[in-house]
């Protein structure tokens, strides 16, 4: 469970901007509706039934919106007040002053001239030619206008357009022949410009990202959003890489009523330094047909295998070197249960030294898992088809059935599970080349699964200060049987050791796929205790400590048979504590009692402060023990400390340092500091890598990201890898949920 | 637009009083009716607690009507919804046909509310000028007109008066 | 010690018969889990809402990865997998029981960098427990909220 929802988000617009004059005439929305009556007040008033005329600071109230003028002249037949000698006014989110007024009652329109205005939401002011509020709509035109985040008078950058048309109901800003003033310099001039005006978190555009790295010389990015429909955007990002040649990023965005989907391409023509054209693809999608039969696919195509090491911007951590190709469907199935359908495929990345294994291609696969309780019974079904394809290894199809039936009684204070299962599985292999005489095409391996799982929940009250906790015990037994069957001779597609954890010790097979149906006859004892606090439920503090007893040696392995005769597994110890609202810790442990060391050590310290403050420890240490264990992860022993320390609300520095003391030297470190103004922000950050961790030579690369508040798109570059890479990372004015 | 003329029948209607006590002054032709005053002539309607009215040559002129508050309602012409007056203090004058409010005034005209601290509303001429003072501005609540400009008013019945006797 | 066996534990009265309604971006199997823990708590989960005292609403299942431990292969070796759920319950005349809350869980996932298709179904029976302690969780918040009628 990861620390208590990030607190306190970065600092916040209204710290850093002076308020502006305007502000003041913004009107509380209070939800008064525009159709009630309007009403008037003034020094002087005169009225016939065809012209009324006041004068004295008129003051004129209509549901949220208010004018205030020294004179008005009010047309009774069209319902036109004329506010002729100056006028200001606000609506809960748009305020002005203007030299001239005419307030339309009947359409609720506001016309002003030569208009200065401010926005509440997005803190946004400039002036106009002419603006046209239309209430009614929730649109604002503007002609002849300027719009910045800056402080008036002060805009470091600024829009000025021809035509700009504020739409509160999409939250977009859309300036026509705009061009963008920075520091008062003319930079860009385009035909179209969308950009977001309330506060939430949407893309704008122009984040430009500046990076020098080594293999790339300087890399600069303009990305530029396009907002297509209220449903579909898309942005543009070209970008230039001195050593290589000019790259485009296009990222567009589709959200339907019963579909939605992400594309993601780069395309780079000739890099000069690979001498050929790269790219990139990221295609995700996904869509309902019809109530319980919907699809997904993901689609990543990469030109080369060192594209994401030269192009990945050395700000994405590359975290896989298999490219997924998959179409998923999945029928909910009117009797009960689900049927996934699944096409899928990898692309592999070979590294620099390293010739990777393509894994096996599912050419399809189809699972069908399905539950019914009848009475006390409980009756489980899981059945799989599945077409392994390979270009060198051994194909062939596999049929996979598992039925099960099982007794849950529970009560409060104890729980009861007993479960019979039998698991049939067979195959129909076709091994290429000559090895075909010498192995089984089609082997077939059948065995029941027998499992009792019990255990008893005992409580008691437990006091902390003034506030009341309830402590749980929860002793465990969980015994699994199931007989020794031969499997050295079934080829290994989808199968790999379970993940050694304490959920893991109640699992009623060592290995995950189906494969290997690891032989058992074991008891797994194990204890947890809980504190909850008493009034909302909510869990303060978990340590679970088990282990499993071995009646019999274990025979079955990833290969062949292998005898595995100790008497007991590894110790599994997890805990967690939240403590208060700011620090939470979790630690897990793994214990080999034979030979008395550990396998596995994790420590997580996390502590989030006041005004997105973060902090976190992570400590992981692996040991595969002598002989490794087969299919277990590298042996790792490496800390990793990351932070981000607000120091005032203007600037902050962010951290990173990742050590392993295996390789004795650091795997990641970064340091980074914000400068952020009223309307703009500056991030730099210097980054030392190594892309493997037993690398010697280390990567070093410096990136400068320059957004404009308001107006360009959040969550780029530089902040998306604080994203990524420190967890509880908040943009400035959002908060995390970690 | 013409200035749309008080209903003619008004002028000539009798002015009937009620009040509990009346002090007449034959040569200075100036009465001072005291006590749940009522005033009517035609669709012109007044109550106070102390109305004071100035005859001249046995012609009505003006009165002077004082009350918390005195009432005043008429019906500018037969196409006009009727106007509603009060204040602390209203001077009527039916030669010029106007009307002040004084302190606490407030009109109500065609559903339109005017309040301050003075407001003047000439019947003749259907204008309200209203004067507010530092702390009591004027307000005026205008009803949004429905589609299609000023709703019209319905026909107006002649009242029939009876002839004004002064009580002991 | 202190410690005995716990006693009756019982949901809010109002849950008397709950519909569990599958909101956006929730999966089936998480509504067949919540049905097993509410059924066994004495709930009885109705299909038709109409006929229901009080509607849980479980919505915006969304699982997010990190990685933690860069194998030697350049690859994610170590990898944390967060969980979220969001659950509300409303009685049926519409007032809250359980305001909207999120619930995380997390676990950390190790792997040979190579066993790519062996970490995909490791991943199924990670999500599985998530989603167990998540609906465990969810049961002791409204058992709380009952105790404290």
């Amino acid at each position: 469970h990861g620390a208590s929802p990030g607190r306190g988000a970065g600092p916040e617009a209204s710290e850093l901007c002076e308020t502006d004059e305007l502000a003041a005439l913004l009107r509380p929305d209070t939800g008064a509706s525009d159709q009630g009556p309007v009403r008037y007040e003034a020094d002087a008033a005169q009225s016939t039934p065809e012209r009324a005329s006041l004068s004295g600071n008129v003051e004129v109230n209509r549901g949220d919106q208010r004018l205030l003028a020294p004179r008005l002249e009010l047309d009774r037949k069209t319902n036109i007040g004329y506010a002729t000698e100056g006028a200001e006014g606000g609506t809960p989110q748009f305020a002005f002053r203007a030299k001239k007024a005419e307030i339309a009652l009947d359409q609720n329109v506001g016309h002003y001239d030569d208009a200065e205005y401010f926005m509440g939401r997005s803190n946004a002011q400039g002036s106009a030619k002419k603006v046209v509020d239309d209430r009614d709509k929730a649109v604002t035109d503007l002609d002849q206008a300027t719009y910045s985040t800056c402080k008036r008078g002060d805009e470091l950058w600024q829009i000025r357009a021809d035509t700009l048309k504020l739409d509160y109901n999409t939250g977009r800003g859309v300036a026509h022949d705009a061009t963008v003033a920075i520091g008062g310099v003319p930079v860009l001039y385009s035909p179209y410009l969308s950009f977001p005006i309330t506060d939430e978190r949407q893309s704008g555009f122009l984040a430009p990202r500046l990076s020098s790295s080594s293999g790339n010389g300087f890399d600069l990015a303009l990305p530029y959003y396009w907002n297509i429909a209220p449903n579909q955007d898309a942005t543009l990002t070209p970008r230039v890489i001195t050593d290589r040649g000019f790259q485009l990023g296009t990222e567009y965005r589709y959200l339907g009523t019963r579909g939605s989907g992400e594309f993601y391409g780069e395309y780079l023509p000739n890099d000069r330094e690979a001498e050929r054209d790269r790219g990139m693809v990221d295609l995700r999608a996904r869509g309902a047909w019809f109530p319980g039969l919907s699809s997904s696919l993901i689609y990543d195509w990469v030109s080369d295998d060192d594209y994401f090491r030269d192009l990945g911007n050395q700000l994405d951590v590359v975290d896989t070197a298999y490219l997924q190709r998959t179409f998923d469907t999945t029928y909910a199935v009117p009797f009960g249960g689900v049927l996934l359908t699944r096409f899928q495929g990898y692309q592999t990345l070979d590294a620099p030294d390293l010739k990777r294994v393509p894994p096996y291609s599912r050419l399809p696969q189809m699972v069908y898992f399905g539950g019914w309780d009848h009475g006390l019974l409980r009756y489980d079904l899981r059945t799989e088809v599945v077409a392994f394809d390979h270009p060198t290894m051994v194909t062939g199809t596999r049929f996979d059935i598992e039925p099960a039936v099982s007794l849950p009684l529970e009560w409060s204070y104890a729980f009861v599970r007993p479960r019979v299962a039998y698991r049939q599985t067979q195959y129909q292999l076709d091994y290429p080349g000559n090895t075909g005489a010498t192995n089984d095409t089609s082997p077939n391996r059948g065995a029941p699964i027998l499992s009792l799982d019990s255990g008893l929940i005992f409580e008691r009250p437990l006091g902390f200060g003034d506030s009341a906790f309830t402590q749980t015990l929860e002793p465990r037994l969980y015994y699994l049987r199931v007989p020794y069957r031969r499997q050295g001779d079934i080829p290994v597609f989808d199968t790999t050791l379970v993940n050694t954890s304490f959920n893991a010790l109640f699992y009623d097979n060592r290995f995950v796929g189906t494969d290997r149906l690891g032989d058992a006859n074991q008891l797994t004892t194990a204890v947890s205790t809980r504190i909850i606090g008493a009034a909302d439920g909510r869990e303060r503090m978990r340590l679970s400590l088990g282990q499993i007893q071995y009646f019999e040696d274990r025979r079955v392995a990833l290969g062949a048979d292998q005898l595995v005769d100790t008497g007991s597994s590894d110790l599994i110890a997890e805990g967690q504590v939240t403590l208060g609202r700011d620090w939470y810790l979790r630690i897990a442990a793994q214990w080999d009692p034979h030979n008395e060391e550990a396998r596995r050590n994790a420590v997580d310290l996390r502590y989030r402060g006041e005004r997105g403050a973060v902090f976190n420890i992570a400590y992981r240490y692996s040991n595969r023990g002598d002989p490794p264990a087969q299919g277990a992860p590298a042996d790792t022993d490496q800390i990793d400390f990351t932070g981000v320390l607000p120091v005032n609300p203007r600037w902050r520095l962010f951290g990173r340092w990742n050590y392993s003391m295996l390789d004795e030297h650091v795997v990641d470190t970064f340091a980074g500091v914000e400068y952020s103004d009223c309307c703009w922000a500056v991030r730099m950050l210097g980054r030392q890598y190594r892309d493997y961790p037993q690398d010697e030579e280390a990567k070093n690369a410096f990136f400068l990201e320059f957004e404009l508040k308001g107006l360009s798109s959040i969550g780029a570059g530089v902040d998306q890898f604080l994203n990524k890479s420190i967890l509880g990372y908040t943009h400035p004015g959002s908060t995390s949920r970690y | 637009a013409a200035s749309a003329r008080a209903l003619p029948e008004d002028r000539q209607q009798p002015v009937n009083l009620v009040a509990d006590r009346a002090e007449l002054n034959q040569n200075t032709g100036v009465a001072v009716y005291e006590g749940n005053v009522v005033v009517t002539q035609g669709t012109m309607r007044l109550t106070g607690d102390k109305v004071i009215v100035y005859t001249k040559n046995g012609e009505f002129e003006r009165m002077e009507s004082f009350g918390k508050p005195t009432t005043f309602k008429q019906k500018p012409a037969a196409d006009k919804e009727e106007m509603f007056g009060e204040a602390l203090r209203l001077d009527y004058s039916a030669t010029t046909g106007v009307v002040v409010a004084t302190t606490k005034a407030k009109v109500t005209q065609a559903k339109d509310v005017f309040t301050g601290d003075r407001i003047e509303y000439d019947v003749n001429k259907d204008i309200v000028r209203a004067q507010g003072k530092p702390n009591e501005r004027v307000q005026i609540i205008l009803q949004p007109r429905p589609e299609g400009g000023t709703a019209p008013a319905a026909p107006a019945k002649p009242q029939a008066g009876t002839p004004a006797q002064p009580k002991k | 010690c202190g410690f005995q066996l716990r006693g009756q534990a019982n949901l809010p009265p109002d849950m008397a018969r709950t519909y569990i309604k599958i909101g956006p971006g929730a999966g089936p199997d998480l509504a067949t889990g919540l049905r097993r823990a509410l059924t066994v708590n004495g709930v009885t989960v109705v299909d038709d809402p109409k006929a229901a005292t009080a509607t849980l609403e479980v919505s915006n299942e969304a699982v997010r990865r990190r990685v933690i431990v860069k194998g030697p292969g350049g690859t994610a070796q170590e990898y944390e997998l967060y969980y979220d759920v969001t659950a509300a319950v409303t009685r049926a005349n519409g007032t809250p029981l359980l305001p909207a809350e999120t619930f995380h869980q997390s676990r950390d996932l190790q792997y040979d960098e190579a066993a790519v298709l062996g970490r995909d179904s490791g991943e199924i029976l990670a999500r599985r427990d998530m989603r167990q302690d998540a609906a465990w969780a969810l049961l002791r918040r409204l058992q709380a909220l009952a105790a404290q009628r």
